[in-house]
């Protein structure tokens, strides 16, 4: 496969997992991917011989984001739109606003729970594969997913107490 | 209502689902790989642009060298370093110029600056940079720093920038101290310090209107930005530091330093690559595309007539002999790898050198030799004959570049 080949074919899927490890930042995600793909072109024969480059891709892009947000000036969490805080769930309107507000959050979360997160959810990887890519123990990546979703529990899941039969975010 | 894991992952995808990446992005990809142009700061060296670096994206020019020594002469380098890929963490060799064998190989890789005494040679991975004194070859001390060194002039100082987290951070050569860092823009493309020093230019490239901030070295303040062309973010300064010049995506903009204004957008028949590099005399402005280098009048900021380098070659490095009267462009881009020498009084190119895949150069202070390194050689070529000599065989994969020492 060439490297034009492989951009043409997995630079969407890259892309939007790149957009997610940035917080939506699309400039960001933009500048992650060009950055990743251009260590992945210098190292194409090599990229190519590990069997999976996609695989090999999204290792280097996994740790990219961690490195760049790690190393980051620490951003303040993004504040969660007020207007969503009591919102109450019910309709399809509701469920965008939820979407919404739980990509927010994400987000809001420190990065290697984002990349975790991300990982495992968007791009299907089971916890040993996350260790694997990250290089860390499984031990790790339990830990991180579940204090990210602890995180992510405390500011986006209803109130176990409904209000008019429907359930309400707490504030963030 | 779904659970947590189930709500995340349908927000997840719904968040991205329609999202595509830039059109452009192996233009994008292959132009970032070429506008990892640093330069070589070995005291009186009149080489200006160098060498492809390809690990994390920092990206910046170092202010262009001074004039030569008193009496004219220039040193030969002792010794040539460069990068190569090996290992994912890179390699940094060093090679005697005088008798052209590689020594210990470094086990270290990144961005490579030198001071302009050669005494020591900063190699930054990304979000640290390793002081190396080059008579022991040993690493010291990690500067924690993230991101890349550009050495102003002087070698007193220099600042370091990543891309992200919009702050360059001055740092104290003589003792490797980080200052406090100085806010500037959100992405930071390169640096490029004016002869004397004083000011920083830095680029905040944009895919639309960029900027360029100048930084005041002394009280680390920055100015207001100067808005250029998109994608503005390789900076070349004319050697009376008169002008700073800033490669868009399709325009250069030459910015007046004493008034921090900039002047109308040069356009040029094809859309440039990453490289723009300014002659020793200050007289040209070269900048390269896809084929050819296109040299502009610094005094009347005009496009001349194309050089030729090579059909569909993209050029993307180029390096001055100390009196100026040759140019070297470099491609490193597919199996044909070569070095074009141009005479800058006709601007007509000679033979191309064929080198190999990856090619980045230097030239050795007293302009003698011009070194390539490609994937798993160097090949030390004599201004003189513009031939290559006996490749200086390595196993270190490809090269991400190369500077020579005093």
């Amino acid at each position: 496969m060439s490297f034009e080949e492989f951009v043409q074919g997995c630079s969407p899927r890259l892309f939007r997992t790149a957009l997610l490890l940035a917080g939506q930042d699309r400039a960001a995600a933009e500048d992650l991917l060009q950055l990743v793909l251009e260590r992945a072109y210098r190292h194409w024969a090599r990229v190519c011989r590990s069997g999976d480059p996609e695989r090999y891709v999204r290792r280097i892009l996994a740790n990219a984001a961690n490195d760049r947000w790690r190393r980051a000036v620490r951003r303040p969490e993004r504040p969660l739109d007020p207007r969503h805080a009591g919102l109450v769930v019910a309709d399809q309107a509701d469920t965008v606003a939820d979407r919404d507000f739980l990509i927010r959050a994400l987000a809001g979360l420190p990065p290697r729970q984002r990349t975790v997160l991300v990982l495992r959810y968007y791009n299907d990887l089971s916890e040993v594969e996350i260790a694997d890519v990250l290089g860390c123990s499984v031990g790790t990546v339990k830990s991180q997913a579940s204090r990210g979703l602890a995180r992510l529990r405390e500011v986006a899941v209803p109130d176990t107490e409904p209000t008019g039969g429907q359930m309400r975010r707490r504030s963030p | 209502m779904a659970d947590l894991e189930g709500r995340l992952r349908a927000a997840m995808e719904s968040a991205v689902a329609s999202e595509q990446p830039p059109g452009n992005l192996i233009e994008l990809v292959r132009r970032r790989r070429r506008r990892h142009v640093m330069r070589v700061s070995a005291a009186g060296a009149a080489s200006v642009a160098v060498v492809a670096l390809l690990i994390p994206a920092g990206i910046r020019v170092l202010g262009h060298p001074g004039p030569g020594p008193a009496g004219g002469q220039w040193p030969a380098a002792s010794t040539v370093y460069a990068e190569f890929d090996a290992k994912l963490t890179g390699t940094v060799v060093p090679i005697s110029a005088a008798t052209n064998r590689p020594g210990k190989p470094i086990r270290v890789g990144g961005s490579l600056a030198v001071t302009p005494d050669g005494k020591t040679l900063y190699v930054s991975p990304g979000a640290w940079t390793i002081p190396i004194s080059t008579a022991t070859n040993k690493p010291g001390k990690r500067i924690h720093v993230a991101g890349y060194l550009t050495l102003a002039p002087n070698g007193r100082f220099a600042y370091a920038a990543g891309p992200f987290g919009g702050t360059v951070t001055p740092v104290n050569l003589a003792t490797n101290q980080p200052g406090k860092p100085i806010r500037v823009c959100p992405i930071i493309g390169m640096i490029a310090f004016t002869p004397d020093g004083k000011t920083a230019y830095v680029s905040c490239p944009s895919i639309g209107p960029s900027t360029v901030i100048p930084v005041n070295t002394a009280t680390s303040t920055p100015g207001k930005p100067i808005h250029v062309g998109p994608d503005g973010r390789e900076i070349a300064i004319t050697p009376d530091g008169k002008t700073a010049y800033v490669l868009g995506v399709h325009t250069i903009t030459p910015i007046s330093t004493a008034t921090n204004t900039p002047g109308k957008p040069i356009r040029l028949g094809a859309n440039p690559t990453a490289l723009i590099a300014i002659s020793p005399d200050g007289k040209t402005a070269y900048v390269g595309t896809i084929g050819t280098v296109v040299p502009i009048s610094t005094a009347t900021n005009t496009p001349g007539k194309p050089i030729r380098i090579g059909t569909g070659v993209p050029a993307e490095q180029i390096v001055f002999t100390p009196d100026g009267k040759t140019a070297y462009v470099a491609n490193g881009e597919g199996p044909t790898g070569r070095v074009v020498p141009i005479s800058t009084a006709t601007n007509t190119p000679g033979k191309p050198i064929l080198i190999g895949v990856g090619t980045v150069i230097a030239i050795t202070p007293d302009g003698k030799t011009v070194y390539a390194a490609a994937q798993n050689k160097v090949v030390p070529i004599s201004t003189a004959t513009n031939r290559p000599g006996p490749p200086i065989r390595l196993r270190y994969g490809l090269p991400g570049g190369i500077v020579t020492t005093p």
